[in-house]
């Protein structure tokens, strides 16, 4: 009697092992923010993921979404899920994404589904680049909204969870010397939402 | 009584966990090798060894892009090298736009990133060469003249190459795709 249970409590420790070992693994690899990541107010970078010296969830993470890195020759990628007040960012709502953007040579800003896709809008822009974008000095403006709006519009289709990506080319900023602090990455702040 | 058979179940629970991490730690290690999705091998699956090809990345107002999370402000072009029978050369013209050569390994792993700063006169000129192939070429140069190209070392004899240039507004996206097609990838 004694034999058996000691059999059934060791089976269930590899079973929950397994288990607990696969969940975890799927909830670090699945969350916008992981070891190996920073984070700069609700914007997340991977600083690491795209050096040859990329640490495992880095390269985990960037395989599991089949994504190739910005590296830091190239530049800096920010991720954004969430607005400022810290709820996820919703395609049915309206934002506005405006600040002085940090210095590079040039920026993009892109709006994703959770998978990556660019969600189009009916008149097909999904982003603006820093040549497209009207700006006032060094501040910059992007409405996000279903509804038509003046200056910076991007287009929002249906509802849903989104993803904003701020990319900087070749931009004297890097992941070592000068990790911009909240205030210098553009807000991300709810307008309204139904 | 419960006492004694939590101290029963102790080394159990101990057990759970670790295997748990255990578990972790291999599937996190394993992904990048195991998953065939990585952007790498999906760009490469399929495509001819040592030719640069352009990806089209969709007519606009679709929603297709290379790879997930792909700049669509991006033409891209792809060469998946084989190094095996001898060194690759990577021609990349560039203009005032900004352009990225990232060499990544099969496994997702970025080996080598460069922009069109590092071109001279307008092109970017690198060859890629494992360990020996490099020694073989440094042997070959002549002593008084300096080397033009930039030499690269793969640790990996095969792996991706991703080309690509920002075409800042839709209007000058055929240019842009005009340029990277006079870019050119092959074996030396």
């Amino acid at each position: 009697m004694k034999r058996i249970s000691t059999t059934i409590a060791f089976v269930l420790m590899l079973a929950a092992g397994l288990a607990g070992g696969i969940a975890l693994t799927w909830a670090v690899l699945d969350r916008w923010l992981a070891p190996g990541m920073t984070r700069h107010g609700r914007w997340v970078a991977w600083m690491k993921a795209g050096a040859p010296d990329a640490d495992p969830y880095s390269l985990a993470s960037m395989a599991r979404r089949g994504e190739i890195p910005m590296t830091p020759s190239e530049g800096l990628a920010f991720f954004a899920s969430r607005d400022d007040g810290g709820s996820e960012l919703d395609a049915a709502c309206h934002y506005e994404i405006a600040g002085a953007f940090p210095p590079a040579r040039a920026w993009t800003l892109t709006i994703y589904t959770p998978d990556g896709r660019v969600r189009r809008g009916p008149s097909g822009r999904s982003g603006f680049t820093s040549a497209e974008a009207l700006s006032d000095g060094s501040r910059v403006a992007i409405q996000l909204s279903a509804a038509p709006q003046p200056g910076n519009w991007i287009p929002l289709a249906a509802g849903g969870r989104m993803v904003a990506a701020l990319r900087l080319y070749d931009t004297p900023l890097s992941a070592e010397t000068a990790a911009p602090g909240a205030g210098r990455l553009p807000s991300i702040r709810r307008v309204t939402c139904p | 009584m419960i006492r004694d058979r939590l101290f029963r179940l102790l080394p159990f629970l101990l057990g759970s966990l670790a295997i748990a991490g255990i578990v972790h730690l291999v599937i996190i290690l394993l992904v990048p090798a195991v998953a065939g999705s990585t952007a790498a091998a999906r760009l490469s699956a399929g495509a001819p060894a040592n030719r640069l090809e352009l990806l089209a990345g969709g007519p606009p107002g679709s929603s297709e892009l290379p790879f997930p999370f792909a700049d669509p402000a991006m033409v891209t072009a792809v060469c998946r090298f084989d190094l095996s029978e001898g060194p690759v050369r990577l021609r990349v013209p560039t203009a005032d736009g900004f352009l990225s050569v990232v060499v990544l390994r099969p496994d997702g792993r970025v080996q080598h990133a460069l922009t069109d700063r590092a071109a001279t006169r307008r092109q970017l000129a690198i060859v890629l060469a494992t360990p020996q192939q490099l020694r073989q070429l440094e042997s070959l140069d002549p002593d008084d003249q300096p080397v033009q190209d930039l030499r690269l070392r793969a640790s990996h004899p095969g792996g991706v190459a991703v080309i690509r240039s920002l075409a800042q507004r839709d209007a000058e996206r055929p240019a842009i795709q005009a340029l990277l097609g006079r870019a050119s990838c092959q074996q030396d």
